[in-house]
């Protein structure tokens, strides 16, 4: 226990530290009050948390976690054991030194950790997970044999991370770095007192023959350092990344500095995804993805990730969510083709046209490149609707879509919160419909589908939610 | 596990087109188009004060044009009010609550009563004068996972609601 004051006492003394290395440098007159005053607070900071480490205490009282903390104003956390849905284990580079895990617990309804336990040894924290677990699922004798892994499913090698990592979008860190680095050179500028307007002339002046191979050489440069940020991110996240099956569900653990272990149970899934960019799609590359409660674009946290080597490992992995097989892309149904149509009509046409308007306007006739674009949407769109696929069976709704690249999406007919039909005036006169299904973690949308199966699919999947007595959590 | 797999046979489905909805209260009609005529009194005073302050901008084409506009869309909003009230309704059944609206897109949103969290009614100043409130069902989830029904008589919602609160108590109980 004496551990976590330990990692209190480097956390509290690091600004410190560099305050002192960086003192040696700059005047000492002025800093000295300065420094004292850091001192104090530091200390100060320092035996607060010493006194709340002594105040911090957990134990379990008939089927409750109890966690008491404070030490002015004490906090008593109870949380039924029954309703706990998942124990995480996490470690930063410094609990990882001192051979401590943090415990993280989520209860039912609530969208962030619960509950602390800051440092513990790790076979500690692994026992407390075993009895909180075993315990939260009521009356199941064979409790701990539920989370002890059933079987290795797959680890991320080497050889798997670098294909991972060079797969990934670099088009957007390159955008982002891109950006960050004409900032980094403007701010240069300003500092240094340069006229960088003046500079880029003169330099324009005296480089007009070498300017494609300037500007070649920068993006050259950029797209490298891109894939080199790209591979450093994806090496850090997902370093010796492993997935176990286990009874209902999957345990994962991942990470290089915060090596992190999460049990993902089968009913915590809403939405299960999987998809491959173009690049991964050559190489098999498939990323899942688990739509848990709260998830939405804005919250990206909520979401896990799941790489995987081959769609044959996907289609192992997925039974934890749907014991019906993945569906032959080729056999789904399709949408219908207005889809397409419609949509080129009312978003890419508009665009074309104010956009040739606009560089009309600026630079003349060569603004008839813009139809280019165009015809690219016109090819996207289209090859969206062709590639477009979903089929029901007695479990769920299973889709199939993508442009260049390709994505899976299953949902289970239990996790249904709500259903809509929509139709916009276009759709009334055709008799089609929009049919789209909310579950707790995301949506599903089925486009442009004649109007008696969409109202066939809203009777069905409501008469499943509500004739089967099953649980979406 | 109990594995069983029957064919169901779609005409037997309880089927959603063939509810019928109840419309909303008369009176909301003339409660939301008090809420538009007050919103569009404010913008008119606001583009009047603008017009009488800057001079820049009391050319007539300006003028002329931000008046078109404002008709334009006075009368747009006019028009959808009285056309999304005519197509809303709502409608209960045993085990889900059904409601429809809209005008551009129309759209019939089904929420199972087992997946309701909570339940709650309220109202505001205007609707409160016509004995109106609106009864919101959340379900979980994020963005969308509620769904307000507007223009319902303020018993009526109540007993919804006292209904929907049995129901799901109900549920939990079995």
């Amino acid at each position: 226990m004496f551990l976590k004051t330990a990692v209190v006492l480097i956390k509290s003394f690091w600004p410190l530290l560099i305050i002192l290395v960086l003192r040696k440098k700059g005047d000492e007159s002025s800093g000295n009050y300065f420094l004292l005053i850091i001192i104090l607070f530091i200390s100060l900071t320092f035996i607060v948390t010493l006194i709340e480490f002594w105040f911090f205490k957990f134990h379990i009282k008939q089927h409750n976690l109890i966690i008491q903390s404070g030490w002015l104003k004490k906090r008593t956390i109870t949380i039924p054991v029954q309703y706990i849905q998942e124990v995480h284990l996490e470690q930063n580079l410094l609990q990882r030194l001192l051979k401590v895990v943090s415990v993280n617990i989520n209860s039912a309804g609530s969208q962030k950790v619960e509950a602390n336990i800051d440092a513990l040894p790790y076979k500690k924290a692994e026992e407390l997970k075993v009895l909180l677990l075993s315990q939260s699922h009521v009356g199941s004798g064979q409790a701990i044999e539920e989370i002890i892994p059933k079987k290795m499913i797959t680890s991320l090698g080497t050889a798997d991370l670098m294909r991972f990592s060079l797969s990934t979008n670099h088009l957007e860190t390159f955008v982002i770095i891109s950006a960050l680095s004409l900032n980094l050179i403007d701010d240069l500028k300003e500092a240094f007192n340069i006229d960088s307007w003046g500079l880029m002339r003169s330099y324009a002046d005296k480089a007009a023959g070498e300017t494609t191979l300037v500007v070649s050489i920068l993006v050259i440069a950029g797209a490298l350092i891109s894939v080199v940020a790209s591979v450093i991110r994806t090496v850090i996240k997902f370093y010796n990344f492993t997935i176990e099956q286990i009874q209902h569900g999957w345990k994962i653990s991942f990470g290089l500095i915060n090596r992190q272990q999460k049990i993902i149970p089968s009913n915590k899934i809403q939405v299960l995804t999987w998809k491959a960019n173009w690049i991964r799609r050559k190489l098999n590359f498939w990323i899942i993805h688990v739509q848990s409660i709260g998830y939405s674009i804005t919250k990206r946290k909520q979401l896990i990730q799941i790489p995987v080597t081959s769609l044959d490992q996907v289609l192992s992995l997925i039974p934890v969510y749907q014991l019906t097989p993945v569906f032959e892309t080729n056999k789904g149904q399709r949408i219908e083709p207005a889809y397409w149509k419609r949509k080129l009509l009312f978003t890419a046409t508009p665009v074309t046209l104010i956009l040739v308007l606009i560089i009309y306007l600026w630079i003349g006739v060569a603004a008839i490149g813009v139809l280019l674009l165009f015809f690219y949407l016109a090819w996207y769109f289209n090859k969206w609707y062709k590639v477009f696929r979903w089929q029901i069976n007695d479990e769920g709704i299973q889709l199939f879509s993508g442009v260049w690249g390709r994505k899976y999406s299953l949902l289970t007919w239990k996790k249904i919160q709500q259903v809509a039909v929509t139709q916009n005036p276009y759709q009334r006169t055709h008799q089609l419909a929009n049919c789209i299904f909310l579950s707790a973690g995301g949506r599903v949308e089925l486009p442009y589908i004649q109007l008696s199966t969409a109202n066939y699919l809203a009777n069905l999947s409501l008469y499943y939610v509500e004739s089967r007595d099953e649980h979406w959590m | 596990m109990e594995f069983s797999n029957t064919q169901i046979e779609i005409r037997d489905l309880p089927a959603i087109e063939h509810v019928t909805f109840r419309s909303l209260e008369k009176e909301y009609l003339t409660v939301s188009r008090i809420s538009f005529v007050i919103s569009f009194l404010v913008i008119l005073v606001i583009g009047l004060v603008l017009f009488f302050l800057i001079d820049r901008f009391r050319t007539p084409v300006l003028i002329y044009s931000s008046a078109a506009v404002f008709i334009f869309l006075s009368v747009l909003s006019w028009v959808t009010t009285t056309i999304s009230f005519k197509y809303s309704g709502y409608a209960i059944r045993e085990k889900d609550i059904l409601f429809r609206h809209g005008w551009f897109i129309c759209k019939t949103r089904v929420a199972p009563l087992k997946r309701v969290q909570h339940v709650s009614v309220q109202s505001g100043p205007i609707e409160r004068k016509f004995g109106l409130a609106s009864i919101s069902i959340y379900t979980a989830g994020s963005d969308e996972a509620d769904l307000t029904i507007r223009g319902i008589n303020t018993e009526t919602a109540q007993q919804i609601k006292e209904w929907l609160t049995r129901q799901m108590n109900g549920e939990l109980n079995r």
